[in-house]
């Protein structure tokens, strides 16, 4: 073993992770550098592996549900709505209409939550410090939303097979009508901080760009995927759970870079809080949980789930036996496949790109390790 | 000698001494000023526990820093590990002795007051008399300037020697940053100086002012461009944002200081800041006047000087401290590369320009 | 009840297919075994709701040109709940995936793959694919069964989405597949012992070796 001399020296090569300040949470990337191009980048994963899959397998339908918000703690509402929709299928459970309204509302909010924190973190790597702030006042305001109707902040354990734990409270309607009413100048506030500035367009324009057909390869999903000008967004492409009911816009980029997808994020959550109205507006009344057997035992049989999380296609394939457990309950992370991009599209770009390009990849490590 | 030994040690002497804990002072609540401000802009309130409105949590985190384990990597280069945020700091220190606070007469009548409890009417005289004395500064060197650039690139060393001792990569990799970015702006901001030297043709600090009395006009009026060049370049010098990149700490976690704990820690900390307060003061030096009131010559506006001089260099130093921190709220951080594209593809022939400029304007009317 | 009379009638074609049948096959064998099960509890309640089922594809292009183009390839088509899936033979899997993404048929996006465990079946690993096409937005599965020592060939080439997912399938299933450029463990430490999804890996079961070394525990509990 002879040290390297510094002539020698050509290649450094740096971990980045799994404590970093922006690789957000415990993913390490070990980056190989040439001064400050990446050459090459290999993410390590797998430190927050929990065997979400292998516990699915070992509980009943019904309580495997609470795993799943741990796994996209970000959009722990969009993750149930994924396996109940699933479980419903294969049980051919009718859920009422208010319930399904009800959903659709809570799963954008939980949209507009997540972009929100995506955009704080993204915007905070790139050292734009009070966006970070201002996000998270307003995510506050839905995390106090889903206290009221869900009972926790995070780990919601948002839905039950058949419909929804509980109704909405008394107030929740006009407190949402309240977040729904402000939040368009909020937005508006962020891009004012950043949509024009020089700096922003400078470090995000040109950045980890992907070509539509590439990313398809890639099998990106979500913005990144919509970024590069595929319109792909499950909830038109193959409606679930009642969106082909509402009214809303699917933008996507042109270039495919990391500012084409925070442009993307930030018209998103207007489309959201579009929806939102739109459910709000006809909220109908009746019950709130269909009709569901005691004990779950779905016949044999499969069925994939994907629904359109914040993060991209988030799918459930879950395979029933027959019995009151799960056979296996496969979780197509989106995150997961996102990340795998990471590789190709740091190459040859500065460190500081890297950072701008995992928060564009918006990673959630709970769910790439699972 | 009582005489001698007063005018050249001992009211020198207590002049470091109050400089000294005046900005070690001022940096400890321009620490807590940032953080009542970024709270202010960031809608939250900033520390509001220790103290009336946070207003001791500066002590309460110096305290901190002081007792926290001191932490030096076992392959760290332990000499220079340690001397590094030492020669950061002590330039950021020195720099003071020459910034003037005050006109050449601000303390006579202290000194007029003080003096007579131990001395004779006529050596007082003397002493006040002696020029050296009375002055609302350390020292009035006639190539201040000079000093000061030469003494804060030596602050410069500091950041790259901890970098480099701490054998580490990420502040390594910070180290190399900051040296690049702050050699790079030391050059146009150097050129922006010559082109007020050039106005003023003095490198004295306090005849500079006074030639900005003499003149009736600050110099950001007659030097627009310099001005905003110098604090562009005054923002990159001292490691702010958008120029923060040494210790960008979402991509270099610390930069320079990443393996730094502590004290030491806490020292590169203090001349990080010291930094802002010294650039805030030559910018007001050089471009707003100094010591002095605004439109100094504007007789019927004379209620103005019972304002003491040095309170309007600190309400000017002020503003830019501030704006120092209002961009911070505000802008994202540069990438590298950009930085160093703008430093020399912009700011630095648009600084040559400004001198020659500058330069035959000087021609023409002389 | 279509799946029951579906194995005895698909299986005289080919000849993987035999081997399949023999040991009772997952998704349609598994049916085989239990479909009568579940249905009394649940159809009690609403008598005129039908369970879903598996049902064999009568008239699909797609089937049909893959018969056409494969004939030794494709085991079964099956539908459920509306969802295809072509079961493969594991020989011309490979084949057959490059003409899915390649021809007209255009599945240029892997949605997902993954592995199910039938354990005690001899080809006890079920390979599982989600193919979409953004061009027809139609969503396929594709099945392809293989014992657990069996090379499994891999998409990594076809899909680039396909070396991650390959890499997490060998963690947690121990597939091998063959030409995957990188195959290593993805989400366990390199030198754990086992492949945790696998149905005889216990759920408390962990690598105690692995354990005792890197965390250093000394006294691993049961």
């Amino acid at each position: 073993m002879d040290e390297p001399t510094i002539l020698d020296a050509q290649e450094l090569e740096i971990n980045m992770g799994p404590q970093h300040p922006a690789t957000h949470g415990v993913l390490r990337v070990k980056l190989k550098l040439d001064g400050e191009r990446v050459l090459d980048a290999d993410c390590v994963i797998g430190y927050l592996h929990r065997g979400v899959e292998k516990i699915s397998e070992n509980r009943t339908y019904t309580k495997c549900l609470p795993y799943y918000d741990r796994t996209d703690y970000i959009a722990a509402v969009s993750n149930a709505l994924g396996y109940v929709l699933g479980v419903e299928k294969l049980m051919e459970i009718e859920v009422p209409e208010r319930a399904v309204t009800v959903r659709i509302m809570m799963t954008e909010f939980n949209r507009i939550a997540s972009h929100l924190l995506w955009l704080a973190t993204h915007a905070l790597d790139i050292g734009a410090l009070t966006v970070f702030l201002y996000c998270f006042r307003e995510r506050e305001e839905i995390l106090k939303l889903f206290e009221n109707l869900f009972g926790a902040r995070l780990t919601t354990h948002a839905f039950r097979i058949g419909g929804l734990w509980m109704d909405l409270p008394p107030g929740f309607e006009e407190a949402a009508r309240k977040f729904i009413d402000e939040f368009p100048a909020r937005v508006d506030e962020y891009e004012q901080l950043l949509t024009n500035n020089r700096i922003w367009i400078d470090r995000t324009k040109g950045i980890g760009v992907i070509s539509g057909e590439e990313a398809i390869d890639y099998g990106l999903s979500g913005p990144p995927l919509r970024g590069s000008g595929v319109p792909y967004d499950l909830r038109r492409s193959r409606p679930y759970g009642g969106y082909d009911q509402y009214e809303f816009d699917v933008p996507v980029g042109l270039n495919g870079d990391t500012y084409d997808r925070y442009l993307i994020r930030m018209e998103e959550m207007r489309q959201s809080r579009r929806i939102i109205q739109q459910t709000l507006d006809r909220l109908p009344g009746g019950p709130i949980r269909g009709k569901v057997p005691r004990i779950i035992k779905p016949p044999v049989g499969e069925y994939y789930s994907g629904i359109e999380g914040p993060r991209g296609e988030l799918g459930y394939y879950i395979v029933s036996d027959g019995s009151a457990f799960p056979f296996r309950v496969r979780i197509r992370p989106p995150t997961f496949i996102n990340l795998q991009a990471l590789k190709r599209l740091v190459k040859g770009h500065l460190v500081a790109d890297v950072i701008a390009i995992i928060g564009t990849l918006d990673v959630v490590l709970g769910e790439i390790d699972r | 000698m009582m005489e001698t030994l007063l005018i050249y040690a001992v009211i020198p002497l207590i002049k470091i001494a109050v400089v000294v804990l005046a900005v070690l002072l001022a940096v400890a609540y321009l620490t807590w000023l940032e953080r009542k401000l970024l709270g202010r802009i960031q809608v939250r309130l900033g520390p509001m526990r220790v103290g009336w409105h946070g207003l001791l949590q500066p002590i309460a985190v110096g305290l901190k820093f002081v007792i926290k384990e001191d932490i030096i990597p076992a392959r760290a280069d332990r000499l220079v590990f340690s001397l590094a945020p030492m020669v950061s700091f002590i330039p950021a220190l020195v720099v003071f002795s020459v910034i003037p606070f005050g006109p050449p007469d601000m303390l006579s009548g202290l000194l007029r007051w003080v003096l007579p409890l131990f001395l004779d009417p006529a050596s007082v005289n003397r002493v006040i008399e002696s020029g050296v004395t009375t002055g609302g500064y350390v020292a009035n060197v006639n190539i201040a300037i000079l000093l000061v650039f030469s003494v804060s690139s030596v602050g410069i060393l500091g950041i790259i020697l901890g970098g480099w001792a701490s054998n580490s990569k990420y502040p390594l990799l910070g180290a190399l940053r900051s040296s690049a970015q702050m050699v790079s702006y030391e050059v146009s901001l150097g050129f922006t100086i010559l082109s007020v030297l050039l106005v003023a043709q003095t490198l004295s600090l306090v005849d500079i002012v006074q030639k900005q009395q003499a003149a009736g006009v600050w110099y950001v009026f007659v030097q627009p461009v310099a001005f905003v060049l110098f604090f562009i370049c005054g923002l990159a010098e001292t490691n702010r944002l958008p120029f923060d990149l040494p210790e960008a700490e979402s991509e270099l976690v610390g930069g320079y200081h990443t393996e730094y704990s502590g004290f030491r820690f806490a020292i590169y900390f203090l001349a990080e800041y010291a930094g802002m307060i010294t650039i805030s003061s030559i910018a007001v030096t050089l471009f707003w006047g100094g010591w002095l009131r605004p439109f100094p010559n504007v007789a019927w506006l004379g209620f103005l000087d019972l304002v003491p001089s040095v309170v309007w260099f600190m309400a000017k130093v002020f503003v830019f401290l501030y704006i120092f921190i209002w961009v911070r709220g505000t802008l994202p951080r540069f990438r590298f590369d950009q930085l160093m594209q703008y430093g020399w593809k912009i700011f630095l022939p648009l600084a040559i320009a400004n001198l020659v400029v500058t330069a035959a304007v000087m021609l023409k009317f002389s | 009840m279509s799946e029951e009379n579906k194995p005895p009638g698909a299986a005289p074609e080919d000849q993987p297919e035999q081997k399949k049948s023999g040991a009772p096959a997952a998704p349609a064998g598994g049916g085989e075994a239990k479909a009568a099960q579940p249905k009394p509890p649940a159809a009690k309640k609403p008598p005129a709701k039908k369970l879903p089922s598996y049902e064999e594809l009568t008239d699909d292009p797609l089937l049909k040109d893959l018969r056409g183009r494969f004939p030794n390839g494709i085991v079964s088509g099956q539908s459920f709940l509306g969802q295809p899936i072509y079961t493969t033979a594991l020989e011309l899997l490979g084949d057959v995936m490059l003409y899915l993404r390649g021809s007209e048929w255009a599945f240029d996006y892997l949605v997902d793959l993954t592995c199910l465990d039938y354990l005690g079946d001899p080809k006890r690993l079920c390979m599982v694919y989600h193919l979409y096409s953004h061009k027809s937005g139609r969503l396929i599965r594709i099945k392809a069964r293989a014992a657990a020592d069996e090379m499994v060939p891999s998409m990594s080439t076809i899909w680039r989405t396909a070396d991650w997912l390959e890499r997490e399938a060998f963690d947690m299933y121990g597939v091998e597949f063959s030409g995957h450029p990188d195959l290593r463990r993805i989400l366990l430490p390199e030198d754990w012992v086992g492949y945790p999804l696998r149905k005889d890996y216990d759920i408390k079961l962990q690598d105690q070796a692995w354990i005792r070394k890197h965390l250093r525990i000394r006294k691993v509990p049961e």
